[in-house]
């Protein structure tokens, strides 16, 4: 069995056709990225070398770019902050010992399987001005004055969009934390039960700090989803009005399949890359404490 | 008697937050039944005075949402099909033969779960281009499965790793290959997380717009997710047939749904942990 494992031709046949693809259509073409990011190019004349002129252009000249990072960092903190803390309190909600909770946490979760793009259209019918539910509801609330066109105005585009996704990911997190705390033993329950701490001093002493290594995980995972953010935006808003729901991504997209501009189109989506892995490096050493034992 | 009013108060809060999640839904699904006086004029949360199947009809024949289910299914099986084969080999090959450059394999596929897609997708525009494949569905599909064969190699990899190889063994006795014994011995033990896969893989192909909006220029090759999202540009007044056309193609997710919700916390689960 041991001189079969090693067969060259064998290990070939199992790994070759996978990685063929793997390499031609993702991988290779990350490193074509790089390549692009230092040209000017409009996909059909010959490539001309600018060096770091692209990049020069994203922090100096690009005015919609800080913005788009500015936005970026809105729904990071969104993702965090918000997003995050309502997921924990779903998480410990579905998680006590009562009839019907596996409905909730259903409930709480069939969002997220839903795409991206279903849940945008859907929402930017719910804020429509004239076929809206969103302005209907608050007719009839009596609170007529607040309707307006929630996508439309630059002062109310972002909240929007980032209260859609909240709407749709809030029971991502809710998942992850609750099978982080169903992977709690209940004994230190007990023993805290012991010493008193029962509710609220339960979930401060015990299940925050056992969970400690899953709050990591969603942590990274949301700020990674918030740089990443596109569909939502791309389907709501098309980064406007006047930039204020722009994304990186968005502008990549934008820059190199409606302007034609590929080199720096390519040089966005280097810093998105090295943006997302760099925090996700940074918040990975930060947030990396001593395990905790008890 | 402390004790109950507390846990009704938190019935209600759950209630509450649980109407929270589905009102928009609901909206969605009576809209797919009314017209655009009921919807404009009605009461929002009232159900349809008169059901209007009509919108289905509509929405399933003259928006061409027929055409962009089947689109959709076909990327989806094909994809499915091709990652759930080619990942399971790889695992296989990466955690039970003995060659040199496992480690680097690995940490190249790595790579794939970390960076963002959007970070290959003007290199595989060209690249598509190139080969002639823009414009049908294989511009698609060898994508997705490339961009969904590192995470489905990762956690093939997991399980076999703490697989027993007792059976593998017993295999090669009876006189089985590699190949037979793969077949025959291992591929019915992934079943568990081969079907993590497959609903990760599922949703991921069936919900993806960003490559479909780039790669795909034929309007008889869209899949769901692009043609609704134009459907809604030319249907900008009728919001009853939209509404139809996304209750359709959220249909097969909400069976899914139905079928394996264990199966999909899992697969969440362990799919997040990875990333």
């Amino acid at each position: 069995m041991e001189r079969a494992l090693s067969d060259k031709k064998l290990i070939a046949l199992f790994l070759v056709p996978g990685l063929t693809v793997f390499l031609i259509f993702y991988f290779v073409p990350i490193l074509m990225t790089a390549y692009y990011s230092f040209q000017e190019w409009d996909g059909i004349n010959p490539m001309a070398f600018v060096g770091l002129d692209n990049y020069t252009k994203m922090f100096t000249a690009d005015k919609s770019f800080w913005k788009a990072v500015w936005n970026s960092v809105a729904f990071l903190l969104t993702g965090v902050f918000v997003q995050l803390p309502l997921s924990f309190g779903l998480a410990l909600l579905v998680s006590r010992k009562m009839k019907g909770r596996k409905w909730f946490r259903n409930i709480y979760f069939f969002p997220v399987v839903m795409s991206t793009t279903m849940v945008s259209l859907l929402w930017v019918k719910i804020y429509d001005p004239n076929i809206g539910m969103l302005n209907t509801l608050l007719e009839a609330a009596h609170l007529g004055s607040w309707a307006q066109a929630w996508l439309g105005d630059t002062k109310t585009a972002l909240l929007s969009v980032l209260i859609v996704t909240t709407w749709h990911y809030v029971g991502y997190n809710m998942l992850i934390l609750f099978a982080g705390i169903q992977g709690i033993s209940e004994q230190y329950y007990e023993a805290a039960k012991l010493d008193g701490a029962v509710g609220w001093k339960a979930v401060r002493y015990i299940t925050l700090p056992l969970l400690s290594d899953v709050l990591r995980i969603c942590v990274v995972l949301n700020v990674i989803y918030a740089l990443k953010t596109f569909e939502s935006v791309y389907v709501m808003t098309n980064g406007g009005p006047l930039h204020s729901t722009t994304m990186i991504a968005l502008k990549m997209f934008q820059e190199a399949f409606l302007k034609q501009n590929f080199g720096y189109g390519s040089a966005l989506a280097v810093f998105m890359v090295l943006e997302c892995l760099i925090i996700a490096w940074v918040l990975n050493k930060v947030l990396t404490r001593e395990k905790i034992e008890y | 008697m402390l004790k109950t009013t507390k846990n009704t108060g938190i019935y209600l809060l759950m209630i509450l937050i649980a109407v929270l999640q589905l009102f928009p839904l609901y909206w969605l699904v009576v809209s797919a039944f009314k017209d655009n006086s009921e919807i404009i004029g009605g009461v929002v949360w009232a159900l349809p005075t008169e059901w209007r199947f009509s919108n289905f009809s509509e929405a399933w024949v003259s928006a061409k949402v027929n055409q962009y289910f089947f689109n959709s299914v076909s990327v989806t099986l094909i994809t499915l099909f091709c990652v759930l084969l080619l990942a399971s080999m790889m695992a296989y090959a990466l955690t039970r033969m003995r060659f040199k450059y496992n480690g680097l394999i690995l940490f190249i596929l790595l790579m794939g779960v970390m960076v963002p897609i959007h970070a290959t997708l003007i290199p595989l525009f060209m690249i598509l281009k190139n080969l002639g494949l823009l414009s049908s569905r294989l511009s698609i599909i060898l994508p997705y499965i490339a961009v969904n064969l590192p995470i489905g190699v990762y956690m093939l990899s997991a399980f076999l790793r703490s697989m027993p190889k007792e059976l593998e063994e017993a295999a090669f006795i009876d006189g089985c290959g590699v190949v037979k014994s793969f077949f025959k011995v291992v591929l019915p033990l992934l079943k568990p997380p081969l079907a993590s896969v497959a609903i990760f893989v599922f949703l991921a192909v069936w919900n993806e717009l960003l490559m479909a909006a780039t790669f795909i220029q034929k309007e008889t090759l869209r899949t769901l997710p692009l043609g609704l999202m134009n459907f809604s540009g030319q249907y900008s007044i009728s919001w009853g047939p939209l509404a139809a056309a996304m209750v359709i193609s959220t249909l097969p997710i909400l069976l899914a749904y139905v079928l394996f919700s264990d199966q999909m916390e899992k697969s969440f689960t362990a799919g997040a942990i990875l990333k």
